[in-house]
């Protein structure tokens, strides 16, 4: 699997295992955000710490979690940008409305 | 300056995509550029994009493979994707485009931080540019109400290279013709 769920103090921690976060898992991993933050959490920590690239596709699904968050009066905040994945939020100015942290515990002790 | 060729022809299958980035390898040593990391990434990308791009605008060919034509004229790289695709459809047409859309610009897409707008250069050729938006006027609120989870793949090969133009062509189907300048080291 391209990706875990769990939960950690009522915080839906996403992790993405794949060095890239692209388009062959970016529709899969949207409706399954979606859903458990339809279920269940309205906050969601998606740790990308292991990603060296990151496609608009992928991009998108985060867009759609965030969204979602919003919607339901949570958030989604992103962790661990490596300087390739950093440079297309940049470039998409993405990083304007996700708040992004360096480790998963900065970003769990920050809701 | 010779140009050099090399041809690619890849079935139109989402699950290539990494098949094509990984010619990054092939075409980047033939330049001699500066951050030589950052550059192969930004190649990676609009790669990634514009195949991302042709697969998911020539739903009604998909029997037939993408071909993709690199023209390396150092510093100057052309990355032609071929489909046999109608084209990209602008104010509902598609092309050969009516004379009144002749030298007219439209925008195209939206994205958070502006619009990719075509203008109809001649009746078979589109040209890409990105216009922005001024952020510092928006809030992260604002933003957010505004962006789409889709439609950023187009912004950001334009962002990244010089030139993005769809060139029909009857009968022979449609070209995504992409050129990028690379700065040579000093």
């Amino acid at each position: 699997m391209s990706y875990s769920f769990n939960v950690e103090n009522d915080i839906l921690v996403v992790e993405v295992k794949e060095k890239r976060a692209t388009v062959e898992f970016s529709s899969s991993l949207k409706d399954d955000l979606i859903k458990k933050i339809e279920d269940s959490t309205n906050n969601v920590v998606v740790d990308l710490s292991k990603a060296e690239f990151v496609d608009s596709s992928f991009l998108g699904a985060l867009v759609a979690g965030l969204k979602k968050a919003t919607m339901k009066n949570g958030d989604l905040k992103l962790v661990g940008l490596q300087p390739p994945v950093r440079a297309m939020f940049e470039l998409t100015r993405l990083y304007r409305i996700f708040d992004i942290f360096d480790t998963v515990e900065d970003a769990l002790s920050s809701f | 300056m010779k140009t050099n060729k090399i041809k690619l022809s890849v079935p139109p299958d989402l699950k290539f995509t990494a098949t094509i980035e990984n010619f990054v390898d092939v075409i980047m040593p033939h330049f001699n550029v500066q951050n030589r990391v950052d550059m192969s990434n930004k190649l990676r990308s609009i790669l990634n994009e514009a195949f991302v791009n042709v697969i998911r605008h020539s739903k009604e060919n998909l029997d037939e493979n993408v071909e993709i034509l690199f023209e390396i004229e150092k510093p100057k790289l052309v990355i032609d994707f071929h489909d046999q695709g109608r084209g990209i459809q602008v104010q509902g047409h598609f092309p050969p485009y009516p004379d009144e859309l002749k030298s007219n610009s439209f925008t195209f897409q939206k994205t958070i931080d502006g619009e990719v707008v075509a203008h109809i250069e001649d009746n078979n050729t589109v040209n890409l540019s990105f216009r922005e938006y001024d952020m510092d006027e928006m809030s992260a609120k604002e933003m957010l109400k505004n962006v789409k989870d889709g439609g950023m793949g187009l912004s950001l090969i334009i962002k990244l290279v010089d030139r993005v133009r769809f060139i029909y062509k009857e009968g022979k189907g449609n070209r995504l013709e992409i050129t990028k300048t690379f700065e040579p080291q000093k």
